[in-house]
């Protein structure tokens, strides 16, 4: 009795074993990835082709309804700079500046200008912004300068405070100079004379969200209340912190369609036009959109292949004339769109 | 009788030792140098991240029935993102390793959780066939990470290789078997 057992046993371990080795080797067969392995005698004759399925369709994420379409490009210029990485409006005077290591342009809305050396060596690129007084802020990797009748420089490489890692925008409002330093991850605030005042949401501090900022790309924007608005692109989301660092919200979701923010982290760049909307550029499908304070669809203002692909950002800036203006740095051109009427 | 230690050698005895010594010299030199020349001119296959386009050929025209060439991670530039662009399919159900969210095809790509809400992305290299699917979504939405490469463990270093000759981007480059490998590590931005 005791070996009829046994033997029943042997036979159903051999049974699921047989059945085991047969269905691996099926599939192995069907459903493996051997479709896309040339056909033994094939390799090398260029006979092969990969399934449609090993082929990145990129294209197909950059179809969106032309009627959202909501801006027309009324110019573009040549900025004659290699690389540019800044773009400015002097909303007072209508003079634009554009900001590369090598120079400085500053010219009127048809490109007509002068190409001048740097008030100040910038060994990197960083950014570039108007402050409230009408002096120009110039921002290398780790170090600020802030230009008017004097130039004052502050800021050095680091992790302490008033320190730097990868200056990615910099920002003034009538009483505080704001910088984003995507490197540490945080926002660094200093008086107009450049005296470190606090940070917000740093990393290594644990307190608040803490910033997720996987790429070297964080943009910030003060808004007409002097509110801080932040790229969060980690979370594919804008914040927004009183400017003494609370946090007060939050808009924005990961997706393909068109209102949604795509890829790993975006939006790379934002700008608050003189409406309060926010007009945010993405990369990877580069384009340009428009959102309302809360974070409502309102249009697309450029929309993919506008710009060259090889980029990795589109800076971004309004005009009084509630135009915006987006640099295109592989191309290196100004490139400005007026609200269809 | 004390033996003649000094023997005297013939005027063609010491002219035909000469010759043989100078013939010697000369083929250890013509070796030396044949050796040094080989080992200078030796050169290998390699794509240059720079320029390729992730076209897909590398899967389909090298010698080797599942290809030469695999994705390589660049850990040093990865953003260790939670929604990675090369691990995850575009408008994916979930963030999570399930099949139907994956981009690669063959399944190449382990996700490992790090720390809230970073992950490491690593490549199966015997899964992996070269279709470069994950390097063209890393690249155009991420930080560019992942790239292509020629792995010299298998690569049979053809003299006429037929990736190379189908590249439409001119992206395979011969370069010195001593060093040879061409990474992006070498000129990121570091954060």
């Amino acid at each position: 009795m005791a070996g009829r057992e046994r033997s029943k046993i042997v036979t159903a371990i051999f049974i699921v074993a047989l059945g085991s080795f047969a269905g691996y080797f099926l599939a192995e067969y069907l459903f493996s990835f051997r479709s896309a392995l040339p056909k033994a005698g094939n390799a090398g004759t260029g006979k092969n082709t990969l399934p449609d399925n090993f082929k990145y369709d990129l294209a197909a994420l950059k179809n969106y309804d032309p009627k959202l379409l909501s801006y027309s490009e009324t110019a573009k210029f040549k900025t004659g700079l290699k690389e540019p990485f800044g773009l400015a409006v002097d909303k007072k005077e209508g003079l634009i500046f554009v900001v590369s290591t090598e120079g400085l342009l500053a010219c009127n809305d048809k490109g007509t200008g002068k190409i001048t050396g740097l008030p100040v060596k910038l060994e990197n690129a960083g950014a570039a912004a108007f402050g409230a007084s009408g002096a120009l802020l110039l921002a290398g990797r780790d170090r600020v300068n802030i230009i008017s009748k004097e130039i004052l420089t502050f800021g050095k490489k680091g992790r302490g405070d008033g320190e730097f890692s990868f200056i990615t925008a910099v920002k003034a409002s009538d009483k505080y100079i704001f910088v984003a330093d995507a490197g540490n991850r945080r926002i660094s605030k200093f008086d107009l004379q450049g005296r470190f005042l606090g940070k917000i949401a740093g990393k290594a501090e644990g307190a608040g969200r803490g910033f997720i900022i996987p790429s070297p790309h964080m943009d910030i924007e003060l808004d007409g209340s002097g509110e801080l608005w932040v790229a969060d692109t980690g979370r594919l989301q804008l914040e927004n912190y009183s400017s003494e660092g609370v946090f007060l919200g939050a808009w924005g979701k990961h997706g393909v369609n068109i209102d949604e923010f795509i890829g790993c982290c975006n939006p790379v760049n934002f700008v608050i036009d003189r409406e309060g909307n926010f007009v945010t550029a993405e990369k990877g499908v580069l384009r340009i959109k428009k959102y309302d304070r809360t974070g409502k669809f309102l249009g697309v203002v450029a929309g993919p292949g506008t710009f060259n692909e090889k980029n990795a950002g589109i800076p971004l800036a309004v005009d009084s004339k509630n135009r915006i203006y987006a640099l295109d740095p592989v191309e290196s051109t100004v490139r400005i769109f007026s609200q269809k009427q | 009788m004390e033996e003649n230690k000094t023997k005297k050698i013939s005027r063609l005895e010491f002219l035909k030792n000469t010759g043989r010594g100078i013939f010697l010299a000369v083929l250890g030199a013509a070796g030396g140098a044949a050796l040094a020349r080989s080992k200078k001119s030796s050169a290998v296959w390699q794509i240059d991240p720079a320029k390729c386009t992730q076209c897909g050929r590398c899967a389909t025209e090298c010698v080797l029935r599942i290809s030469a060439v695999k994705c390589v991670h660049n850990f040093s530039i990865c953003g260790y993102c939670n929604l990675c662009f090369g691990f995850f399919q575009a408008g994916q159900r979930d963030l999570n390793s399930g099949g139907e969210n994956q981009l690669c095809p063959t399944g190449a790509i382990k996700r490992k959780f790090v720390e809230e809400p970073y992950y490491e992305y690593t490549i199966k290299e015997k899964l992996c066939v070269g279709c470069g699917k994950c390097v063209s979504g890393c690249t155009a939405f991420g930080n560019g990470s992942l790239q292509l490469q020629v792995r010299h463990d298998r690569c049979k270093n053809c003299n006429e290789c037929l990736i190379a000759s189908a590249c439409p981007a001119n992206a395979f480059v011969r370069i010195p078997a001593a060093s040879p490998y061409i990474t992006k590590e070498g000129n990121e931005n570091k954060l």
